[in-house]
């Protein structure tokens, strides 16, 4: 009867706790919504790879690496973001997850930024990370409140470009 | 002694009239090559066509993601005509090439068709234009870069109804021929200034157009 209270008790206060939070991820959303993306160093191009939140695969990961590298470059949680300075060119990306991978080419281009999205789909035994390309209207709209990958899920060369000094 | 006198200045004027009119004829001869050098028109600065200048480029082939390959090249042309300090330096229509970077067709749980596509160059004049930057003018929140993309839906019917959402598929993305795209100019291109009073597209003396 003592569990069966406090679970009310608890039921009851929780639109009130969420009320007094929302300002500050309202706050928190205002300041995300002005995210600047920084341009890429001179004589290099960039790709800002992104996964939106959501329940959908929300405890997998969705580790990007370079096609044929063993390390990889980050790893997204849902609602984060990284991004990869690279040298102009043709690049291929990988993702992978227990039953099957997703490869992606980009033609990266000299001072300009790509968006690359992630996504978990359905599979069999567990979900599925597929990347596609994107675009920075996308980002914008679909990624809402984006934030920055902890800096021990990044590569050293990826670090160095999120997390300076 | 008057008279011999006259008669030794008589000999000695035409004696120096050869030389006067030799060094006036010289100075004739350099004024006319001074005021002829003068006369040539200087060379035109040449047209710079600046790197990253955006054009607009049509594509001439059918492509999508289900019926294309990485590396397949396509046929482009150049959709409106380029100028620089009022002068047309490419014309509309020159031909070019462009390439597939990456394909891959719709798969099921409601994977979207992808395409990536790059334009390499467009030819002139027995010359390549370089490009790069090719980007899609998307409409609204259509790409041409992905199909439809039925990921959401498929996750909802298999948390809804079980592993049926796996058999969704997603959509593919087709390029019909004639589609715009915009693209960049690679590097600087100098291109001759056409001579003065003669308009760009105007026949020439010998029959051949100005670029």
């Amino acid at each position: 009867m003592k569990k069966l209270l406090t679970a009310a008790v608890l039921a009851a206060a929780s639109p009130l706790v969420l009320s007094v939070a929302a300002p500050a991820a309202m706050a928190e959303d205002k300041a995300d919504a002005q995210l600047e993306i920084p341009a890429p160093p001179p004589g290099k191009g960039q790709v800002l790879f992104y996964r939106t939140g959501g329940l959908s695969g929300a405890a997998l990961g969705c580790a990007v690496f370079d096609v044929g590298a063993e390390d990889k470059l980050s790893s997204l949680g849902a609602g984060k973001y990284f991004v990869l300075v690279s040298d102009p060119g043709p690049r291929s990306f990988t993702v992978k997850s227990l039953e099957t991978k997703d490869a992606l080419t980009l033609e990266i281009e000299e001072g300009e930024t790509q968006f690359v999205r992630c996504k978990i789909k359905t599979g069999f035994m567990s979900g599925r990370a597929d990347i596609a390309p994107s675009t920075e209207k996308e980002f914008r709209e679909k990624h809402k409140n984006p934030k920055m990958v902890d800096a021990e899920d990044m590569s050293e060369a990826v670090r160095q470009t999120n997390y300076p000094g | 002694m008057l008279s011999v006198a006259l008669a030794l200045l008589a000999q000695a004027v035409p004696a120096d009239a050869p030389e006067v009119i030799a060094d006036e004829a010289l100075a004739a001869e350099a004024l006319s090559e001074a005021v002829s050098v003068e006369a040539a028109p200087e060379p035109a600065p040449a047209l710079l066509l600046p790197k990253t200048t955006p054009l607009t480029i049509v594509i001439d082939a059918e492509l999508g993601s289900k019926i294309s390959a990485a590396g397949q090249k396509f046929p482009i042309r150049l959709a409106r005509p380029v100028e620089v300090d009022g002068v047309e330096a490419l014309p509309a229509g020159i031909s070019g090439e462009g390439e597939v970077v990456h394909a891959k067709k719709a798969g099921l749980a409601g994977a979207a068709g992808e395409l990536v596509l790059a334009a390499r160059y467009l030819e002139h004049d027995g010359r390549r234009i370089e490009l790069r930057s090719f980007r899609f003018f998307d409409a609204g929140d259509e790409t041409l870069s992905k199909g439809q993309d039925n990921t959401g839906v498929s996750n909802v019917t298999t948390a809804l109804a079980g592993p049926i959402g796996f058999l969704i598929g997603g959509g593919n993305t087709n390029v019909l021929p004639g589609t715009l795209a915009s693209a960049k100019t690679r590097n600087d291109e100098t291109f001759e200034r056409p001579a003065q009073g003669i308009p760009a597209g105007q026949p020439l003396s010998n029959g051949e157009e100005m670029p």
